[in-house]
């Protein structure tokens, strides 16, 4: 299954490169990340609206995970000086452990960024945190649902956020990042 | 009536749930808001998904009172984001047995807003409106439960929160306003029923009357004069004693204000 979700990943990065004219199949993979800007969102209390850049990167055919780390590298300086903003930067370039998509879940396992994003947590910050991650993610059709772990720990993470581990959801489960060991 | 004041520290369901075994009449966890764009600038409290409508009301009045004093944007709707953003925060105030609200009255990452928090002239207005707020819901006074966001966390004893732009961190600046607050409640005098009219320059207190319940009052922009009705019951408009800086607000000089 697995498998079949990084082959449909791919055709949609394809699909992306057909529609970008200029872009090279054979030398590239195209991508799009997701970050706030505060010039472009027309409500600026809601730190939820992002907006898209492209990037093109070495090709490849783990998408999920070049994409990832494009947006943890942050906006660039240029970028920035447009606009853009994200609670990611150069600091947080190595955040991403790994990615991986099953059954229309992907499922991200993070470097521990408590130290490196203490905002993170905020109302706002946590809007900005987290819209940027599925918003990227989400550019690829075999992805319906995202779950972050730190460390290879769901509950970690979602006690970091301030979110309950209960009855109610099946986001703390740990099982399927233990079922897939690095 | 009179308050008394207890922080709970540890993890914070278990913050909730000593609150809870405690008798709390209310719950306030404080915290600041933190964005990557410096121009972020409002005023927000979440409640938790399974709010009261005093909780909700409570953190819409507060958000409010917020946004006038500081001068700031509300966010959220009304001041209120129920459940916090997508979950996010539910839990830090979901589990009490009382009105609980979770505040985020401005944001730590903006320059001017951090000099606010740093200052201890912000950290009094804050405390000042928090104090008031707990005043005007809660009447009969009680045991409020203030919970210091990040800090004294058992599973995270070195988060702080986010930085302040400019230097320091969220938590230990929460801290400061909610011991401010503290006092307030608890060394002050119980407000007087009667409603009062106030005219304050940034946190000193110029005048202060007695005014009619329900007296309208009307604002002339055109003269800088406010008009205050002569019903025959009220009680005298004549000039307030002198001005008392430091004291807490009475909990219906918001509503004064507003009419």
């Amino acid at each position: 299954m697995a498998a079949i979700a990084s082959a449909v990943a791919l055709c949609v990065a394809g699909a992306l490169l057909a529609a970008w004219p200029g872009a090279s199949i054979a030398a590239a993979t195209l991508l799009r990340v997701y970050f706030n800007n505060e010039r472009l969102a027309t409500k600026p209390d809601d730190c939820a609206i992002v907006f898209e850049l492209r990037r093109e990167v070495p090709k490849t055919e783990a998408v999920a995970a070049a994409a990832l780390r494009q947006l943890f590298a942050g906006p660039s300086a240029a970028e920035r000086a447009a606009g853009y903003r994200s609670p990611f930067s150069s600091a947080t370039a190595g955040l991403l452990k790994r990615v991986f998509i099953e059954h229309g879940t992907a499922y991200v396992d993070l470097n521990d960024p408590r130290p490196l994003l203490p905002g993170a947590t905020s109302s706002c910050g946590a809007a900005e945190f987290n819209i940027q991650i599925e918003r990227t993610l989400r550019q690829f059709t075999t992805v319906r649902r995202v779950i972050l772990a730190i460390d290879g720990e769901p509950r970690r993470f979602y006690e970091w956020m301030g979110q309950s581990c209960d009855l109610t959801n099946d986001q703390c489960d740990p099982a399927p990042f233990r079922r897939r060991r690095p | 009536m009179s308050y008394t004041v207890k922080f709970y520290k540890g993890d914070y369901v278990q913050r909730q749930q000593a609150a809870n075994a405690d008798q709390a009449v209310a719950y306030v966890e404080h915290h600041f808001n933190s964005s990557s764009s410096p121009s972020a600038d409002y005023a927000v409290v979440v409640v938790g998904s399974n709010a009261s409508n005093t909780s909700r009301n409570w953190g819409r009045w507060y958000a409010k009172a917020i946004a006038e004093q500081f001068g700031t944007g509300i966010g959220g709707d009304q001041g209120l984001l129920v459940g916090g953003w997508d979950g996010r925060g539910d839990g830090n105030v979901k589990h009490t047995r009382m009105p609980a609200v979770l505040l985020e009255p401005l944001f730590a990452s903006h320059p001017q807003r951090a000099d606010a928090i740093r200052s201890e002239a912000g950290q009094a207005a804050l405390a000042r409106i928090l104090a008031e707020s707990i005043r005007r819901f809660f009447p009969d006074g009680g045991l409020v439960a203030f919970s210091v966001g990040h800090k004294y966390k058992t599973s995270s004893p070195n988060d702080r929160g986010a930085a302040l732009a400019g230097g320091g961190t969220e938590a230990d600046h929460a801290e400061k306003v909610l011991q401010k607050a503290e006092k307030l409640l608890t060394e002050e005098p119980a407000a007087p029923a009667q409603r009062l009219l106030r005219v304050m320059k940034g946190e000193k207190l110029l005048f202060e009357t007695p005014v009619d319940e329900d007296a309208v009052l009307t604002w002339s922009s055109d003269r800088n004069l406010l008009f205050i009705p002569d019903t025959g019951d009220a009680p005298d408009a004549a000039p307030a004693a002198a001005p008392r800086a430091a004291r807490p607000a009475p909990k219906a000089a918001r509503r004064t204000a507003r009419r």
